[in-house]
């Protein structure tokens, strides 16, 4: 197989306090295959996010984070470049879509310019020219209508689903080989949900470029991803590829998740639910995170004293942070 | 067919635009576009809609939150439209509403038990006691351990302090609940816990929800019946079982097609209907039929002529000249 466009390795995000020390992500490995999507599903606090801002460089300011581990994109370990450096990575060969496209664009200027500005960074000797046909090009590519017109626009005259078609064209502008989205049909209505989601499948094809696609919606993933890591309290707790995990979960968080999803097709007698709540970076529970809440732990020693390391299953490519993964597909089926 | 609790007749809410210093009228947003609507005792009747539909003003309409602009809430066969003082008040005993998000809606400086209690003082229901007998009874019902009822309520979780709005809104005995989107902001664990809470309440308590959503998989989930807005009327209502295989507006079948299902093995199955562009402007609705710019099927007709909400052959009322159980694509 082919070197993956991304791998990251142990990877640690946490921030410092005056008093003490939180692990927001906690030893993160997985990796991201040339032109295949990962979907990363987790609930919010699962530290799906805040992986993917420490490995670009993008966490926010305020706290002193630290970051720690590898993140090797295309042969080079990201974690180890610094500003210019770093800056040259991000829009050319990986860049991010963000959850609410009108507060990613800047309001005082026009659309086109910015888009135009995005190529240009990287292409600092393009001509004029060359600069607009391309991005008029990419308007015309994420489906947006009259785009001579729209070029000229500024960013509040643009619907939310019209400026993620922008932010994607945005994304694509240097084909990179990775694009991570962040719920980037979160914010959006559900009929302009299915509308961006064909804008970005085609996008990626063109280019056989590489998506992360964060969300707490396993449907999304279900519809869109080729393979699935999940995570839960800062941590992996199972990667397969799709149809793998949804029909052979191997983890007692997993199963819990997609019990939960409401289903379209028929009214259910009573949604399975999760008992309790994620728990804080403060107050992780010791040996497996999830034990609190899961219906396989009754109380068994392992799960409450070691933490389970992702354990290979019995399906090649299929991992699980559970001590009794083997268990877990027959109580799926229950 | 019980007698209904609450209706709503020819319902409409208009925002005025305005321009200029001196803040002139120059046109109207057409939220609320004359709607008709029935709940009886104990059912739960969703609206569904995408942003701007009007779902929500609809709801605070009906809670006398905003003032209707024509159209007439009859509740228990009285007229409520435009009661004011004591009788608004006690209307609002009868009807309460759960809001979205919980972390704005609960103030943060209350313990859970004093968010309870306060709409009970504020209609000085209870003597002491009997009050606090009644908070107890609440917090055991939506699951707060009794241990937590004097934390602040800004201290639990954004599931945690639902639960405390919807006891608090229980806390008059309603016979209606208004709930906005009650579980939107939640992830999906906590999200099915509400859900059956909130039928689990309705069991016990017999009280009616009117149940905003733009989740139409929830909604599936808890609703009896079923009413899809769009731009401010309604487009179809149903029964749910019967909205979810029959639905024959065009927009409900672009709207339940999109949905994305948790199966792989379905991918690229199920015949996806992709709507062009976006909702037009409310304060501009096209003529005829709202959802004409958007619809695969639309005829000269539907610009002239608004389809009214009415039984087309599908056994429930369709807002459409050519409504089908079919979505056939006449592309």
């Amino acid at each position: 197989m082919a070197e993956p466009t991304l791998s990251v390795r142990d990877l640690r995000v946490g921030f410092r306090t005056r008093s003490s020390f939180f692990a927001a992500v906690d030893g993160v490995s997985f990796d991201v295959n040339p032109g295949e999507t990962l979907g990363v599903v987790g609930e919010s606090g699962s530290g799906k996010t805040i992986s993917m801002l420490g490995i670009l460089g993008l966490l926010p300011p305020g706290p002193s984070w630290t970051v720690e581990g590898h993140a090797v994109l295309n042969g080079r370990d990201l974690l180890t470049l610094e500003g210019e450096e770093l800056r040259k990575v991000r829009g050319e060969q990986v860049s991010m879509i963000f959850q609410n496209p009108t507060s990613s664009l800047n309001p005082v200027f026009t659309v086109g310019d910015q888009v135009r500005e995005a190529i240009q960074v990287h292409h600092p000797d393009a001509s004029k020219q060359a600069l607009k046909d391309r991005v008029l090009q990419l308007l015309d590519l994420v489906g947006i209508p009259d785009p001579r017109r729209r070029f000229e626009q500024y960013p509040h005259e643009f619907s939310g689903g019209m400026a993620q078609r922008v932010m994607i064209a945005m994304a694509l502008a240097n084909s990179p080989s990775l694009v991570i989205a962040d719920e980037p049909t979160t914010a959006l209505d559900v009929t302009i949900q299915a509308q961006i989601l064909e804008v970005l499948r085609t996008g990626l094809r063109e280019f056989n470029t590489a998506l992360v696609l964060i969300t707490h919606n396993l449907s999304l993933v279900a519809e869109l991803a080729d393979r699935v890591t999940v995570m839960y309290a800062g941590s992996v707790v199972e990667t397969a590829e799709v149809g793998e995990l949804f029909h052979h979960p191997r983890h007692p968080y997993t199963v819990g998740l997609m019990r939960s999803v409401p289903s379209l097709q028929e009214r259910t007698d009573r949604l399975a639910q999760i008992p309790g709540q994620q728990p804080s970076p403060a107050n992780r529970p010791s040996g497996c995170a999830f034990h609190p809440r899961c219906y396989l732990s009754n109380a068994r020693e392992a799960c409450r004293t070691d933490v389970p390391p992702l354990y290979p299953t019995d399906h090649p490519a299929h991992v699980a942070a559970c001590h009794y993964w083997s268990e877990v597909e027959a109580t799926a089926r229950a | 067919m019980s007698a209904p609790l609450l209706e709503v007749d020819d319902l409409r809410k208009y925002f005025p635009i305005t321009s200029g210093v001196l803040r002139r009228v120059v046109g109207q947003v057409h939220a609320v576009d004359g709607v008709n609507l029935r709940l009886v005792p104990g059912e739960t009747l969703a609206l569904v809609g995408e942003s701007g539909c009007g779902k929500s003003t609809l709801g605070r309409t009906l809670i006398r939150l905003l003032e209707p602009s024509n159209g007439r809430i009859i509740f228990k066969g009285q007229d409520v439209t435009h009661v004011g003082g004591g009788e608004l008040r006690r209307y609002r005993r009868h009807i309460q509403m759960v809001f979205q998000d919980p972390y704005s809606s609960l103030n943060p400086r209350l313990s859970a038990r004093q968010s309870i209690a306060e709409p009970m003082r504020i209609h000085r229901l209870y003597d002491r006691a009997t009050e606090r007998k009644r908070v107890d009874d609440l917090l055991d019902r939506v699951g707060i351990p009794l241990g937590d009822a004097d934390r602040l309520s800004g201290q639990f979780s954004g599931g945690q302090r639902q639960r405390i709005a919807i006891a608090r809104a229980l806390a008059l005995e309603p016979e209606v609940l208004v709930l906005d989107e009650p579980v939107a902001a939640l992830d999906v664990s906590t999200q099915a816990q509400i859900i059956n809470l909130l039928r689990d309440l309705q069991r016990d308590l017999g009280v009616a929800y009117l149940f905003i959503s733009h989740d139409l998989a929830v909604v599936r989930q808890i609703a009896h019946r079923v009413a899809v807005m769009y731009l401010g009327k309604v487009a179809e209502i149903a029964e749910a079982a019967e909205l979810y295989r029959l639905a024959s507006h065009p927009y409900v079948q672009a709207l339940l097609s999109a949905v994305p299902i948790s199966d792989p093995a379905l991918r690229g199955r199920r015949q996806r209907i992709i709507l062009r562009g976006d909702v037009p402007n409310p304060a501009d609705p096209p003529s005829g039929c709202r959802f004409r710019t958007r619809c695969w099927k639309a005829q000269d007709v539907c610009a002239v002529e608004v389809p009214a909400l009415v039984e087309r052959g599908s056994g429930h009322p369709v807002a459409c000249h050519f409504a089908s159980p079919t979505p056939e694509l006449i592309a």
